[in-house]
Formats: structure tokens, C-alpha cells, sequence
């Protein structure tokens, strides 16, 4: 795959877009049924490029990744519904074969989630001057509704726009990386993304475990995996 | 006048909205009043000051998980009904925040949502298509968002004032404190298998036994160490792409 | 063990102080001083109703708290204690009881007389006074949500205001 094979039409482009703003609202303003979590929005991703299963596989790392960040509280956590969908379709369109492109659609995928983490910020605090002043919303209670809704939309626009200005620079630079092969450097690049998936479930499942007393759990779902795998289940 | 189902209806389903003007001064205070119109609306029919006021009220600074804020609209909305004074239920919303925020937090965002994304990837890695595995997880996730949100609702409508009671030790909380272990076996085993999907469709020669031996540690440490362990995950994610790009280019 | 936490929070017993410090410190019980909810029943079951069945709650009044202190700080297991705002916590110092103790500000969110210091500390003249009287009784004053997020000290929060 090279970018000459690249293709992507105006009509995919309108509809993840689209999609885009869907997954954007999901995750907080409506209807909050976790369309907007990578596993989803990344195989959606893919399947734009006609590749789902390049788009899960973007997803399932991704959401092993996002699983360290539940939202308790004041948590940051990384606005996964219009990145997973930049990743997943990115990888897909390179050819969803190549270990280079997998790395580099993940990463991405990653450090958009925190761009988009900073755009809630920004819309959070917009919301504020949409929601006020706060007597006359309260004197008419149907303009409190209007600008409810209002705010809803422009989480929406966010996370279109966020697809709009993404999605064509990472899938060209994901697809220029197809072309660079394995090197003396290649095992030590997927030993790294391994590594981390450990250490990211490490500390997911302590902010699961009720106190520390879980870790044991850790390995007996690894010992588990390793069954499945040996027993020729995967 | 007393709210009708139609009314009941309309301000569950606006629950579903609830954080969409989520702001730092109120935070979901407007979604809440937001929510809270259609019985508003009804319980102050014809009039317009009493409505103010109480919308002026629901609008103050509230928080909580967004699925268990139907708790809260619903029982705001029987304290406005059963003329409950205003102080009272300032009082109630300030009590109020805290439980939604953390019942709902340990459960849902703690527990059934990394079981039923896991359980999702899981049947992926085990050979099931993107569609149906997608699919498995919408349907399994949503049936207990929507069960909570309607057992928080109606909860919230019979119990009013008395909503702590009900919540005190209630089969939300004693279920998150049973599905943890799940969780935790799930996450090992998923990303177990997720990291032997990586290293295939590598196609290196990569030492199996040294990399599961790194990872388990690492996964231990990390559990000891989350805030550590998470830092070096996302160093890691980084460090992958660039060491490849860098052995490409380096020949 | 001790009290090992000590902290100013509007929302009191909630999310970020049961899950986010609550299981990173390993909390086992949490003393709310407030002379308001210390008499009303109700209160207190809505806002115990977010803790494990394990983890024992007391809501005391800042007279009773004075009184109670030794007890209170030398139980069995880790404790947080807790007011929900400024003042009491202020008393609780001119008591004497926060000597050799670090003192967290947690939440203080908007009102009409109040500044933004940070997205969750917002003070007016009155609370800045007393934030100053309690980091001298004490051995610090200093914000921070969660245990993950950024430590800002008492300095700046008044540069802020200032």
C-alpha cells in the first residue's frame, strides 16, 4: 500500500465526519450508551475503510490503554469516540497488514484521544457562558432547553471537527509507514507495545480492585489466556 | 397537579442528556433542571413564579454519575411535588452529590464497563467478527445502563427524602463488590491474549517465554505502582512506533 | 493507626474522596465534622450511602470533634477527616488540633461572592483569611482534587487572589 492506492471518498470522508460527531457526543452530552469507547469507534473506523477487523484490532489495544482512565470523579481521561475512529479507519486504509502502520495508528490514536481531552475542557468552559446568566434561563425555562441543546450540538460539531481535521493527516502519515519494513529494531518496537499493554492492565486492575488485595487475579486471567492460546482457542 | 406518566417518561428520557451542558460552576446543575422540566412543568401548571423558582433551584451546582442523576431528578421532583420547603431540598441536593457520584462510579464506570468492553474483546481475540463482538458488547452494556437508569428513577420518584435509605447497601454497590475479581481475571486474560495477537501478526522472531515473563512483572508492578506503571504504558505506546520508524530509516 | 487525611470539601463524603483518595490511602474510617448534619438523621444516611459496608463513618459537630480528638485519632485502621468548608477546619486549628498536620483543600465551588482560584477552589476574602490561619496551626496548607493531580500550594492560591 502506498499513498498512489490511498483512496478515500467524499462521501466516506462526510460520513465519518458524521460519525465523528456522533462518537464525540457519546462519551458525555447524549445518549452516553458508550458508542464513543475505542473497541467501538475504531472498528466503526475501520469498517469506513472497509476493514473492520484492522479496526478492532486498533480498538482492543486502545481500550486495554483507556481502561486505566475511568472517569471517577475529576479524572482526566482521553476522549476516545473520535480518535478510536481516526486510528481504526487510519490503519484500515493502510492495508491493516503492516506491524509499523499497527504502532503508529495506536499512538496516534492515543495522543488525539488527549487533543480531544483538552477540547471537552474548552467546550466545559464554553458551556459556561452558554448556560447564563442563570435568572433569565430560570424566568424561561424554554430557553434553558434551547441552550441545553445548543450545547449538546456543539459537542457534536467538536467531535466532527476533530474527525475533519484528523482523519486525512493520519491516514497518510500511517499509510507512508507501510512502506518501512522490519528492521534490527522491529522486534524491540513490538516488545515495547506488548509491554506497555501489560503495564496499562496492571494499573487498570488496581482501579478495579476494591483495595490491593487483586493482584493475584492478574495472573490467574494471564494463566487463563495462555490456556486458551495453548489449547488452540484463539 | 400531580406529573403523568407521559411526564415520568419525558424527563427519564432527558436523562439520557443529562451532562450535556456540563459546565465548572454548575456542573450538571442545568441538565438537571433540564431533566426536571417536564415534571416541573406539570407539578406548577399555571404557575409561572412558583416554576421559576423551582427551576431557578434545580439549576444550582450538582454532580454525580450521569446514569444515577435519574435518581435525582426524580426524587427533586417528588420533593417539589410533596411542597417540600426550599431549604430542605437545598439540603437534599447537597447530600444527594456525593452517593450518585460514587455508587455510580465504582459500579458502572469502576466495574460494568470494563467488564463488558473486555468480554467484548474477548470474543474478538476468540475469533468472532468485529460486527457481532461490537454488537455483544452494545447490547450487554446497555441492557444494565438502561436497568439502572430506570431502577435510579423510579427509586428516586418512590423514595424522595428517604432516596438514602434505599441506597444504603442497595444491589448496585453490593454487586460492584462482587464483579471485581471478574474484572481483574478478564483484564489479565485479555490483554494476554490481545499481546499474542500483536506479537503473530508481527511475524519476528521475538523470545515468547523472555516477553511473557517481562509482562507479568510489569503488570504487577504496575498494579502496585498505577500511577508509575500507567506513565511508563503510555512512554512505551510512544517509544513503539518511533523505534520503528528509527530502525527503518537506519537501515 | 491515625488520622491521615485532612480535608476541606464541599461535597464531603463523595466520589473523588471515597474512590480517588479513599482507596489510594487505604481509608478504613472517615470522621465529617459539621454541626448541621451531626444532628439529621436523613442527612447522614444519604451521605454514607456511597461507602463500603467495611468503613465506618462518624458525623460529629466541631464542639464534639474538640472534645473527642484523642479518641478520634488514634482508632484502628487509617482515617480521613472531613468539613465542608473553610471555617470549620479553621476552629478545628485554633483548637490546636492540627498541629504537625497537612491540611488538603479539595472542593470549593462557585457562589456568587467567591473567585476562581482553580477549577475546583473557589474562595472569597472571608475563606482566604481562614486558609492562612489554618496553614499556621498546621503544617500546610495546599490544594489538590485527587491524588494524581497537580499539588498547589497555599502561596499560590493567594497570588491568585491577589
Amino acid at each position: 500500500m502506498s499513498w498512489s492506492e490511498l483512496s478515500l471518498g467524499p462521501g466516506t470522508w462526510l460520513l465519518a465526519v458524521l460519525g465523528g460527531g456522533l462518537l464525540g457526543m457519546d462519551a458525555v452530552s447524549w445518549p452516553q450508551v458508550m458508542v464513543s469507547r475505542p473497541l467501538v469507534s475504531a472498528t466503526v473506523g475501520g469498517w469506513l475503510m472497509g476493514n473492520p477487523v484492522a479496526g478492532m484490532l486498533v480498538g482492543a489495544v486502545l481500550e486495554v490503554y483507556a481502561l486505566r482512565h475511568p472517569p471517577f470523579g475529576a479524572a482526566k481521561y482521553p476522549d476516545t469516540g473520535p480518535a478510536g475512529l481516526v486510528a481504526g479507519a487510519s490503519y484500515a486504509a493502510s492495508g491493516g497488514a503492516a506491524m509499523g502502520a499497527l504502532l503508529l495508528s495506536v499512538a496516534l490514536g492515543w495522543a488525539l484521544g488527549w487533543i480531544g481531552a483538552v477540547t471537552v475542557h474548552v467546550r466545559r468552559r464554553l458551556n459556561e457562558r452558554i448556560m447564563s446568566p442563570a435568572g433569565e434561563l430560570a424566568a424561561d425555562p424554554g430557553l434553558l432547553e434551547q441552550r441545553h441543546r445548543v450545547a449538546i450540538w456543539l459537542d457534536g460539531l467538536r467531535g466532527a471537527i476533530l474527525v475533519a481535521a484528523f482523519l486525512v493527516p493520519s491516514m497518510l502519515v500511517v499509510t507512508l509507514v507501510v512502506g518501512t519494513g522490519p528492521s534490527s529494531l522491529g522486534r524491540y518496537a513490538v516488545a515495547s507495545l506488548v509491554l506497555g499493554l501489560a503495564a496499562s492492565a496492571g494499573a487498570a486492575g488496581r482501579s478495579s480492585a476494591f483495595g490491593v488485595r487483586g493482584w493475584p487475579l492478574i495472573l490467574v486471567g494471564a494463566g487463563l489466556g495462555l490456556l486458551l492460546i495453548l489449547g488452540g482457542l484463539t | 397537579m400531580k406529573p403523568l406518566r407521559s411526564d415520568h417518561f419525558a424527563a427519564w428520557s432527558r436523562t439520557f442528556a443529562v451532562q450535556g451542558s456540563w459546565n465548572y460552576t454548575t456542573m450538571v446543575g442545568t441538565g438537571v433542571a433540564y431533566a426536571l422540566l417536564p415534571l416541573l412543568r406539570r407539578i406548577y401548571a399555571g404557575d409561572p413564579v412558583r416554576l421559576r423558582e423551582s427551576v431557578e433551584r434545580s439549576m444550582r451546582p450538582f454532580n454525580g454519575h450521569p446514569y444515577l442523576c435519574a435518581m435525582a431528578v426524580a426524587a427533586l421532583g417528588r420533593l417539589e411535588q410533596d411542597e417540600v420547603d426550599p431549604a430542605t431540598i437545598d439540603k437534599f441536593r447537597l447530600a444527594l452529590r456525593g452517593p450518585l457520584g460514587t455508587v455510580g462510579d465504582r459500579a458502572v464506570w469502576g466495574q460494568w464497563r470494563p467488564v463488558c468492553a473486555l468480554v467484548g474483546i474477548m470474543a474478538f481475540l476468540l475469533g468472532a467478527s468485529p460486527g457481532w463482538s461490537v454488537a455483544g458488547f452494545l447490547v450487554l452494556y446497555n441492557v444494565g445502563h438502561i436497568a439502572v437508569r430506570a431502577w435510579a428513577y423510579i427509586t428516586g420518584w418512590q423514595a424522595g427524602l428517604e432516596v438514602g435509605r434505599l441506597l444504603n447497601g442497595a444491589w448496585l454497590e453490593r454487586w460492584a463488590e462482587k464483579i471485581w475479581p471478574l474484572n481483574i481475571l478478564l483484564t489479565g486474560a485479555v490483554t494476554l491474549l490481545l499481546a499474542a495477537a500483536v506479537v503473530e501478526q508481527a511475524a519476528l522472531s521475538l523470545a515468547p517465554a523472555a516477553l511473557l515473563g517481562i509482562g507479568v512483572v510489569g503488570a504487577l508492578l504496575a498494579f502496585r505502582f498505577p500511577r508509575q506503571g500507567g506513565r511508563l504504558a503510555t512512554v512505551l505506546l510512544v517509544i513503539a512506533p518511533l523505534l520503528w520508524l528509527v530502525g527503518g530509516l537506519v537501515g | 493507626m491515625t488520622l491521615v487525611l485532612f480535608r476541606i470539601d464541599e461535597r464531603l463524603l463523595h466520589g473523588q474522596v471515597i474512590v480517588g483518595w479513599g482507596m489510594r490511602l487505604g481509608i478504613d474510617y472517615y470522621v465529617v465534622v459539621d454541626d448541621d448534619l451531626a444532628g439529621s438523621d436523613w442527612e447522614q444516611d444519604i451521605y454514607s450511602a456511597g461507602l463500603a459496608d467495611r468503613t465506618a463513618v462518624d458525623f460529629v459537630s466541631v464542639a464534639e470533634t474538640v472534645q473527642r480528638f484523642s479518641e478520634l485519632d488514634s482508632r484502628e485502621g487509617r482515617g480521613a477527616l472531613l468539613t465542608r468548608g473553610t471555617e470549620d477546619m479553621r476552629a478545628l486549628g485554633e483548637a490546636g488540633l492540627l498541629s504537625g498536620k497537612r491540611v488538603n483543600l479539595g472542593g470549593l465551588h462557585a457562589t456568587g461572592s467567591r473567585r476562581r482560584v482553580l477549577t475546583y477552589v473557589h474562595l472569597d476574602p472571608g475563606e482566604e483569611e481562614d486558609l492562612k490561619a489554618i496553614h499556621a496551626f498546621s503544617s500546610g496548607v495546599t490544594a489538590r482534587d485527587l491524588p494524581a493531580g497537580r499539588e498547589v500550594g497555599l502561596e499560590e492560591l493567594v497570588d491568585v487572589l491577589e
